[in-house]
């Protein structure tokens, strides 16, 4: 009796220890893998909120129908009939049109969860290499404060009266009623070019991106020089955030610049300088031997990069030298990365960078 | 009703007269306290508009840029062998036209011609010296890369001093060749030299074909040696003009004194306390600065952000149209003279405006270099090729612009059009003319790099940024 019940535990903590060291063996986790499987569960939500929305549609055309026809029956049993399915199919469409919303939130917290996983799975691939995680900033220099006025191509004479003007269109970003108004606080002097240019709340400025394909992965960051260094100013005020989370880093969705305070991905105002672009497929393999166009604009703004930046070299497996960057005022840039990499689709890589 | 007294009548009269008197003297204080406010708003400078001011204040200025082509950008004997040729009339062709003709240091170093006339007529207007260092292109075009680069094209263009590059160089030889020889070197064939180089140059802006012919007849070594000693007066010239330094303007005082104040704790409410900017000059920084905007490219200590832009200055002839940025670049792409040739200093990995220069996109195609407004009230005309003879017609423009002239035939693109109407009344272009007059710098007669009648008794002038009031 002693000896079975000795048997008994031996078998269960070999069956304990067996778990425990799968586990354990398992603790390596593959974050390409974990964020590929989160990228198609947040795919597979699109899809279902668009075909929920599509169903949504769909019924309330058959609901007008039905309450179409409700209207010009003229027998009374028939059309209390008609609008009670009616009425029943418009709680199933508002159903329909909540799980929509559901999901398609499901879907946006899904793809962010999923770039962070991706982002993690970078880091862990290409290791030293990367030295920031931080979105690439500028040095906080008065002198590029201006953003120049090109909100117009060309424009025919007759759209002459229908120009705002600096004071007037600011107005209007800012909704202010006398157009007047102060918005920079703390100045007296009224400058127009400081307003900002409609940046979206939730612009990701994230320096690891998804390909529009969605087949590569790609991080940039400044190449620091040395003397370079020297010129940036840093203020404090920019970087400090307002508000700090605590909350997981992995779900939290915002990117919080203060999470690494340590290592900052500074652009050198109004001086040539260069990226490293490093870059990825989904599972973790470098992407060797592309070919890879620059491009970029300054939204609202009828102007693109002032320079012509290039890629010039291939420094390691993967990552790639980008030189002749520049940007000569503060502001929200687009830069576009298109990527021709063997064996894969034409993609292209967008970074949105608010300097 | 009973008989009101005298005295009753009298109190009436005095309780209802208070209201008048009250409503009288709160129209009279009001009245007062918004003139005065009005005054005081004027001067009312926060902090943060200091720092804002402070970029536009010469005192802000950095170090010059180091030049990575030019070895010699900081040599003074270098700087001072090229005033010497800056000035010197006799290395034009006929004998009467230096680089000082159009660049007059009275007049800031332009000429108050609407088309820059030495031996012909040119298409543009003369921009200023001053603040040239700053600017990666120089040029309205910006179709060179360096003040070295530049300053070689006006000797041997036809229409300003028509020197062909060896006839230049056997000049130079002849009145300097001792200076020459302390900076750059001894030169072993100077005997050679003086006799073959002679009408030769392979430039085509020179005035005959003759002289290209000349050039492919020499060989290949004295070429070379022509080409070297050409572009070392070019390199001093430019040490010459990185030697200019420009006064402080009445503006640079005012914001300095700001910073002063804005350092030491409080802020001045009163014109009493900084005198350099009378209120309407103040009212019209103010606008500059706001509701004009015109600080949006007019920026940084010398106002200008040295960038291309299109603001429709009319064309100075529609059959003709001036490409402007666009024809530049293609200039810079066969300039003989650039970062990237061989007789440039640098290697060519480290000629990165060069390297990557914009060469394609819609918005060059008309956009000119934005001048400085330092001086600008005393440096009419103005615009690309003069076409606005004084300021009003240049505000005037801007406060209603038109469209850039567009042909479809002669651009190859719309051309973009950078700026936006102003809509300011008559007293606030006024406002920013005053202002525009306080950027003017005092002439500095006593500066050794302004006035080439100034002899040279100092040996050892630093050539550092001293800053004068």
């Amino acid at each position: 009796m002693l000896y079975k019940l000795m048997l008994y535990k031996l078998l269960g903590a070999c069956i304990f220890l067996s778990i425990s060291g799968y586990i354990y063996a398992g603790s390596t986790i593959d974050f390409f893998e974990l964020g590929n499987d989160t990228l198609s569960r947040s795919e597979v939500s699109g899809k279902a909120a668009g075909q929920a929305i599509i169903d949504a549609n769909m019924m309330r055309r058959d609901i007008r129908k039905l309450r179409a026809r409700a209207k010009k029956s003229i027998h009374e049993e028939k059309t209390k009939e008609w609008i009670a399915s009616a009425n029943e199919l418009a709680a199933t469409m508002q159903n329909l049109q909540t799980d929509g919303a559901l999901l398609r939130e499901k879907e946006s917290h899904l793809f962010k969860k999923s770039l962070n996983y991706l982002e993690e799975g970078m880091v862990s691939v290409l290791g030293d290499k990367i030295r920031t995680r931080n979105p690439i900033l500028m040095a906080d220099n008065t002198a590029l404060f201006f953003a120049h006025n090109t909100k117009f191509r060309s424009v025919h004479p007759n759209m002459l009266n229908k120009m705002g003007t600096a004071i007037e269109n600011r107005a209007q970003i800012f909704n202010l009623d006398d157009g007047s108004k102060n918005i920079n606080t703390g100045m007296s002097l009224m400058i127009p070019a400081l307003a900002e240019q409609n940046v979206p709340q939730e612009l990701d400025i994230s320096s690891f991106q998804l390909s529009r394909e969605r087949q590569f992965y790609a991080h940039i960051e400044v190449v620091e020089d040395k003397a370079n260094h020297k010129a940036v100013v840093l203020d404090d005020h920019d970087l400090l955030g307002e508000g700090e989370s605590d909350s997981d880093p992995y779900l939290d969705d915002s990117i919080d610049a203060t999470q690494y305070p340590t290592e900052l991905n500074l652009a050198p105002p109004n001086t040539i300088h260069s990226w490293l672009f490093m870059i990825t497929d989904l599972y973790g393999n470098r992407i060797e031997y592309a070919e890879i166009d620059v491009g970029g604009h300054m939204p609202g703004h009828v102007h693109g990069l002032p320079t012509q930046p290039r890629v010039t070299k291939e420094i390691h497996p993967g990552i790639y030298r980008v030189e002749g960057m520049k940007f000569q005022m503060k502001g929200w840039w687009v830069v576009e990365f298109t990527v021709r990499g063997v064996g894969h689709k034409v993609d292209s890589i967008i970074f949105n960078l608010v300097l | 009703m009973k008989k009101k007294s005298k005295t009753s009548r009298f109190k009436m009269y005095l309780y209802y007269g208070q209201f008048y008197i009250m409503v009288l003297i709160g129209i009279f204080s009001a009245h007062k306290a918004y003139t005065e406010n009005k005054e005081s708003s004027i001067y009312g400078f926060t902090r943060a508009d200091v720092a804002f001011l402070q970029a536009f204040s010469l005192s802000s200025l950095p170090k010059l840029p180091v030049s990575v082509s030019n070895k010699y950008a900081d040599n003074i004997a270098a700087a001072k062998l090229g005033r010497k040729i800056f000035y010197d009339r006799r290395l034009s062709k006929n004998k009467k036209i230096s680089c000082s003709s159009c660049h007059q240091p009275e007049k800031y170093f332009t000429d108050g011609l609407s088309q820059a006339k030495a031996l012909g007529v040119g298409k543009r207007s003369t921009p200023t010296l001053l603040g040239a260092v700053w600017s990666p292109w120089q040029y309205w075009d910006g179709r060179k890369d360096s003040l070295w680069s530049q300053a070689l094209e006006p000797i041997e263009h036809r229409d300003e001093m028509g020197t062909d590059r060896a006839t230049f160089v056997r000049k130079l030889l002849k009145y300097y060749r001792d200076d020459y020889q302390e900076i750059f070197g001894k030169i072993s064939n100077l005997k050679k030299l003086q006799r073959s180089a002679k009408n030769a140059s392979p430039s085509k802006h020179i005035s005959h074909v003759k002289l290209e012919k000349r050039w492919q007849a020499l060989d290949e070594g004295m070429r070379t040696q022509i080409n070297r000693i050409f572009t070392n007066a070019g390199k001093s010239l430019m040490a010459y003009q990185r030697q200019l330094i420009l006064p402080l303007s009445r503006f640079d005082k005012f914001v300095d004194a700001l910073s002063d104040y804005s350092s030491s704790g409080h802020l001045p409410g009163r014109e009493a306390e900084i005198p350099y900017l009378s209120p309407q000059e103040i009212s019209g920084m103010r606008l500059f600065m706001g509701k004009g905007n015109c600080a949006s490219c007019h920026n940084g200590p010398f106002f200008t952000n040295y960038e291309f832009h299109n603001i429709g200055a009319p064309e100075f002839n529609e059959k003709q149209v001036d490409l402007g940025r666009y024809s530049g670049v293609q200039s810079l792409m066969h300039d003989e003279f650039s970062c990237l040739s061989v007789w440039s200093d640098a290697q060519q990995s480290q000629c990165q405006e060069m390297m990557f220069l914009k060469r394609s996109g819609p918005e060059l195609v008309g956009a000119f270099k934005t001048p400085t407004l330092r001086n600008i009230s005393q440096t009419a005309p103005y615009m690309q090729s003069g076409q606005f003879l004084d300021l009003t017609q240049v505000l005037n423009h801007y406060n209603v612009p038109v469209p850039p002239f567009y042909d479809r035939g002669q651009h190859p693109n719309r051309p973009h059009f950078d700026i936006l109407p102003l809509k300011l009344e008559q007293d606030e272009i006024e406002n920013i003319l005053f202002f525009l007059d306080a950027l003017t710098s005092v002439y500095p007669s006593d500066d050794f790099w302004w006035n080439i009648n100034l002899k040279d008794n100092t040996s050892s002038i630093q050539g550092s940024h001293v800053k004068r009031s």
